[in-house]
């Protein structure tokens, strides 16, 4: 498996944009020369310098700063999302789907129901809702997202389900279990990861869509759709202050794409 | 058939009670006490007294369940009440704003039809080629940003200079031609790469085979493909209407349309709670009827179609 | 065969669903004010009533001069009076005008040419202009006066919000075609500037009433029923076009625009003007400083800065918080605020820094203590002598285990975020943790004015002319509305204001504004108040709005401001 995706060049760069993501996320404060939050109102809109190496904002902020720790604000919040879809989709979608029978046909129907609420609605009426601002945009993304990353889970589920093997399984005996455990999820693993990091990038977007429109970050927080709010009024007179963070959100979420999409050509060979 | 539309049209109904259900209990955890609101507006300074009578006017002091019940009978009616933050008919505000969100919809839906297949075409007939691999390199960068921020970038491209695109107002069509470009672009990407596939797996499987065979025209093989591609790809754009609908309040903060989105962003930041419930009701409501409309459209391109199982090969 | 016709079938399908949906045709029709027709003459054929979009050139169907306003919201209760819309506040002026107008420090004649007032303060007597009609062709005389202030009074004179006058009223008289009293139920010294209040005070036609005297709020969503140079025309369909033009009844001066457009555009002004999509605009609410420079400094755009101190914006502590209870914290906060700073580099010199809590150019506010100067250090020595110090070298003061660590709450609207950010920057460094809570308006008031929880909050005044008076009368150091003697402040952060005074000390003196109608005695009051406000440091003033305006200077030659500088004040617009 490794060596199949290290063969093909889509994989091996969305890899490393991701890596690139995840050490930027990890090492922010020793990629950063300056605090993105400080305020220096005498220093607005600075003209790249050794200090400021994209200039400073309209608040006199360091803009590099700012996009560097915007990754970590951005991962931070966007990765215990995926967990909990993955974790909750993946429980849900898998017992139901092996279980079948009654269970699985109300699994349907509810998810169905979910299905009709168009995310950013079900999001944007739970963001509000807790004290913390950051639980709330995991809560509200991970309810809203959750049921579209079931349904394709159960997919995988009830083909796995139907093969040979698992039958034979369990016509030797094997726990429902260890049939789960040790068979089904395992080999159905690749595909998830394909979900999965596709779907991060997906978070990554819909974060940056709700920090735009002002839901759910402490105002001034680095976090790229938060960023290009302000921007909004500057668009001509310092467009830099909108292609930057815009960029950055291509760059992420572009890194898990190509990586998502380069492994599912290689889990599903028939497409090409 | 018919039996297969009614019992779907049943599960719909089902699902759409549920949604407003949910709705309606979201938006009644919601902090600010609408009567109180009310009251200010009314009496600048309302007494106690004067607090209760509004929120008995508005049917706040029964439980919950009578509340849904009632304001689920009006809405069946079209009347969705006053809107807490205008005291305008709900109804006349979502009319005026449905307007516009459906002509960019609408006008999106084309933009994304016209992109993704022909592109997806080209990439499924060319395969492993240049075209196919810059398509796909191009598709996955579109993919990867937000549409408003597509928006920004147009805007800063054609806004001042060129006069056939406008950047703001909603009169005419020519001003959603950039906005439903922005949204267009993001949702073809991921199209292309379904179509794409769905037309390989037509072409590679065996009934194609067997129809070469047998000696079929190439041009009625490329209908028979076509018409097993294309269900997924109509189901994508279905449900990316119902999408574009649903998120449009970004696009239209960026280019200052007065749609349904940005109904819904201000209802919830002054905790217009009816709004909210009406406003969700109806894009709930386009969505499902939307994703229907795409499904019957599937059963008649391909009835062999197994669309309880619904596949997810995107 | 089946295949191949479902095969078309289905093109069909999909072709038609593309095609229905493209083919939108331009529907922007308008809605048209009909009463208002007949009372025109000549022009009124000519108008485009027949669902064209309205021109964007300079020139109507009819060959007149029209300006393109941007707006940051629609007219979405009307054009009614005493509405809490801000929009209705910016363009009352040119459709409705008050008895008198404030004009350089004083009152000047406007429906009303002379007036007087008897020995005891409680009758004022008005004399009106003969020859005025309304726009809808009907006459100005004392009854419509009188029908006016009657009919208004329900709502006006629900709290003191637009001064006492209306809570004072106990009778208004015609005393014949073109005399008015209104009847006091004792002496008020502000009566004048009370009357000048275009909003809400500008007069409206009988027809804006119902029979039973309650404000006929259909009517007046799309007719605008006054003696002004502008009255409504039409509107389109989405509410995002309002067409005003002159009103052929006018008495005065002929405006040079003969219509005007407002344009509903609430972000992205910038660019709107930029594309020459937009003539004018105007208002710090409605467009905000940064916008305001990039746009200044455009090609073709001009910019002007009114130097009029019309607004205050200030930082309201609680003092009924810990740690805020104590004057030399308070103190200490405002002299670490470089004021100066602020104005210069958060709002590029569009705002006056701030030395009191109302600026000396507005009526009755001379001052003799100022609020303490800007002094960083002398604010950390003022802290560190007083027994604030950081004893768990965690970065907050401390004392007798209270800690200098508060919330800031503040509405969401994009105006505060900056200097709230500054604010919070300043008190890290001088030891005192903020955190900030922005909520939107509606949570916003109902959090601070009702339920008074706060500990610091980001606000502003109530602009002139509201201001001074407003301001002023909410010190007084109770919001209990069932007080028995009626007065009461509606500003919990105002009434906080006179904490050098005990509470007693603090009602009388505001009680005197409900009590004498001496201009000298009303002085005395005003300054004492101003003095110990600024004192106390519990409303930090940190600056005076300047309204400002830009508009395309190769169309519009000029524009003065408004006596309110914030009022879209469209005859006061020249053109080239």
């Amino acid at each position: 498996m490794i060596h199949k995706i290290l063969r093909k060049p889509q994989a091996v760069i969305g890899l490393l944009m991701m890596l690139t993501v995840f050490a930027v996320m990890v090492f922010a404060p020793a990629f950063a020369p300056n605090d993105p939050e400080k305020i220096n109102i005498m220093q607005k809109f600075a003209e790249p310098s050794e200090k400021y190496p994209l200039g400073t904002d309209d608040m006199g902020r360091c803009i590099a700063s700012r996009l560097i720790y915007g990754a970590r604000v951005s991962m931070s919040a966007a990765l215990p999302t995926i967990a909990a879809i993955a974790v909750i989709s993946v429980l849900l979608a898998t017992v139901c789907a092996y279980i079948g029978g009654i269970v699985d046909r109300l699994f349907v129907i509810v998810s169905d129901i979910f299905m009709a609420l168009p995310p950013f609605l079900v999001a944007m009426t739970l963001v509000g809702l807790f004290e913390s601002k950051a639980l709330s945009i995991v809560i509200s993304i991970a309810a809203a997202m959750w049921v579209w990353n079931a349904q394709v889970v159960r997919t995988y589920v009830i083909r796995e389900k139907n093969k040979p093997y698992i039958i034979t399984c369990r016509m030797s005996g094997c726990s429902q279990m260890r049939i789960i455990m040790r068979h089904i999820i395992p080999n159905i693993f690749p595909h998830l990861l394909v979900l999965y990091s596709t779907g991060l990038s997906g978070v990554i977007i819909m974060i940056s869509g709700y920090a735009f429109l002002g839901l759910g970050f402490e105002t001034g927080t680095p976090e790229w759709g938060a960023m290009l709010v302000g921007a909004n009024k500057l668009v001509f007179s310092h467009p830099e202050l909108i292609v930057y963070p815009g960029l950055c959100i291509l760059f992420a979420a572009a890194g898990f794409n190509l990586f998502g999409e380069a492994l599912r050509d290689i889990c599903d060979p028939k497409e090409n | 058939m018919i039996k297969r539309i009614f019992s779907r049209l049943l599960v719909l109904a089902a699902v759409l009670f549920g949604v407003t259900l949910l709705t309606f209990f979201y938006t009644s955890l919601s902090p600010v006490d609408a009567a109180q609101a009310l009251a200010v507006r009314r009496f600048a300074r309302p007494t106690a007294e004067q607090v209760t009578q509004v929120r008995h006017e508005l049917g706040l002091d029964q439980p919950l369940a009578k509340q849904y019940i009632a304001w689920l009978s009006k809405a069946v009616s079209g009347d969705f009440g006053n809107s807490y933050n205008t005291g305008k008919p709900i109804i006349d505000e979502l009319s005026a704003s449905m307007r516009p969100t459906l002509r960019l919809a609408a006008l999106a839906l084309l933009f994304t039809a016209l992109l993704s297949i022909p592109l997806g075409v080209w990439s499924a007939s060319g395969k492993g080629g240049f075209a196919d691999k810059s398509i796909y390199l191009f598709g996955i960068v579109c993919m990867s940003v937000p549409n408003y921020w597509i928006g920004f970038m147009l805007m800063l491209a054609f806004a001042v200079n060129i006069p056939l695109f406008s950047i703001m107002g909603a009169d005419d069509l020519k001003d959603f031609i950039l906005p439903a470009l922005a949204v267009a672009i993001p949702t073809s990407a991921a199209n292309i790469r379904v179509f794409r596939s769905s037309l390989l797996d037509g072409y590679n499987s065996d009934f194609v085979m067997y129809a070469r065979a047998r000696g079929i025209s190439e041009i009625k093989i490329a209908g028979m493909v076509s018409r097993y591609a294309f269900p997924p790809l109509v189901t994508l754009l279905g449900q990316s209407f119902g999408f574009t609908i649903a998120g449009s309040a970004m696009i239209e903060f960026v280019f200052s349309i007065q749609g349904i989105g940005s109904m819904l962003v201000t209802a919830l930041g002054s905790r217009d709670t009816v709004t909210i419930n009406a406003c969700v009701l109806v894009i709930a409501v386009i969505f499902v009827a939307v994703n229907f409309l795409a499904e019957v459209i599937n059963a008649v391109l391909d009835p062999k179609r197994h669309t309880k199982e619904r596949a997810y090969d995107t | 065969m089946k295949r191949k016709t479902s095969m078309i079938m289905a093109l069909i399908m999909a072709l038609t669903m593309f095609a229905g949906c493209g083919s939108s045709s331009d529907d922007s029709s308008q809605k048209t004010s009909d009463s208002t027709q007949t009372a025109q003459s000549d022009t009124s054929d000519e108008k485009n009533n027949d669902g064209d979009k309205p021109a964007e050139s300079d020139t109507t169907a009819d060959g007149g001069k029209s300006v393109t306003i941007a707006q940051s919201a629609p007219f979405s209760m009307g054009f009614g009076q005493g509405v809490m819309v801000y929009e209705n506040t910016y363009y009352a002026n040119n459709f409705y005008e008050p008895l008198v107008k404030y004009k350089d420090g004083e009152y000047v004649p406007c429906l009303a040419t002379e007036w007087s007032s008897s020995d005891d303060g409680l009758t004022y007597t008005f004399k009106l202009r003969e020859g005025v009609k309304f726009n809808d062709g009907t006459d100005f005389n004392a009854q419509a006066v009188k029908l006016y202030f009657d009919n208004m009074r329900p709502i006006l004179g629900a709290s003191t919000n637009y001064g006492q006058f209306d809570t004072l009223v106990t009778e208004v008289t015609a005393d014949d075609d073109y005399t008015v009293s209104f009847h006091l139920s004792r002496p008020y010294y502000n009566v004048l500037n009370d009357l000048a209040m275009d909003m809400p005070r500008g007069i409206l036609a009988p027809a804006a009433f119902n029979d039973d005297g309650s404000v006929n709020e259909e009517y007046l969503m799309d007719h605008t029923p006054g003696t002004g140079p502008y009255m409504f025309e039409s509107a389109n369909d989405t509410a995002t076009e309002y067409k005003f033009v002159k009103n052929p009844n006018y008495w005065g001066d002929a405006p040079d625009a003969d219509s005007f457009t407002v344009k509903v555009i609430p972000e992205s002004k910038v660019t709107a003007m930029r594309a020459g999509e937009v003539d004018f605009i105007i208002g710090s609410e409605t467009l905000d400083a940064a916008s305001y420079l990039e746009l200044s400094q455009a090609d073709g755009i001009k910019g002007e800065v009114s130097d009029f101190n019309f607004v205050t914006e200030f930082i309201a502590l609680n003092d009924e918080v810990k740690g805020l209870d104590d004057m030399n914290v308070r103190k200490a906060i405002q002299m670490a605020i470089d004021k100066a700073s602020v104005a210069d580099n958060i709002y590029s010199g569009l705002r006056t820094p701030a030395d009191s809590v109302m600026p000396s150019n507005m009526p009755f506010c001379k001052y003799d203590t100022k609020t303490p100067e800007f002094d960083f250090d002398g604010a950390v020595k003022l802290l560190e002598d007083s027994g604030w110090k950081d004893s768990d070298g965690n970065g907050i003061r401390d004392k007798d285990g209270t800690e200098l660590s508060y919330t800031i709450t503040y509405p969401a609207t994009g105006v505060y975020d900056d200097v709230v950010l500054y604010y919070q920057q300043t008190m890290q460094e001088l030891g005192i943790e903020i955190k900030t809570e922005p909520l939107d308006l509606m949570t916003f008031f109902d959090k601070i004015f009702f339920q008074v929880d706060y500990e610091m909050t980001a606000y502003i005044s109530y602009w002139f002319p509201y201001d001074p008076y407003t301001f002023v009368a909410n010190m007084y150091p109770s919001t209990d509305y069932t007080a028995a003697d009626g007065i009461y402040s509606t500003d919990p952060q105002v009434s906080k204001a006179l904490a050098t005074m005990s509470e007693t000390e603090a009602k009388e003196l505001i009680k005197g504004l409900y009590t004498y109608d001496d201009n000298e005695k009303i002085q005395e009051i005003y300054t004492k108040a101003l003095n110990s406000a600024n004192e106390s440091s519990v409303v930090i003033p940190l600056n005076y709005r300047n309204e400002y305006v830009v508009y395309n200077s190769d169309k519009i030659a000029s524009y003065t401001f408004n006596s309110i500088p914030n009022h879209v004040d469209v005859a006061a617009i020249k053109l080239k």
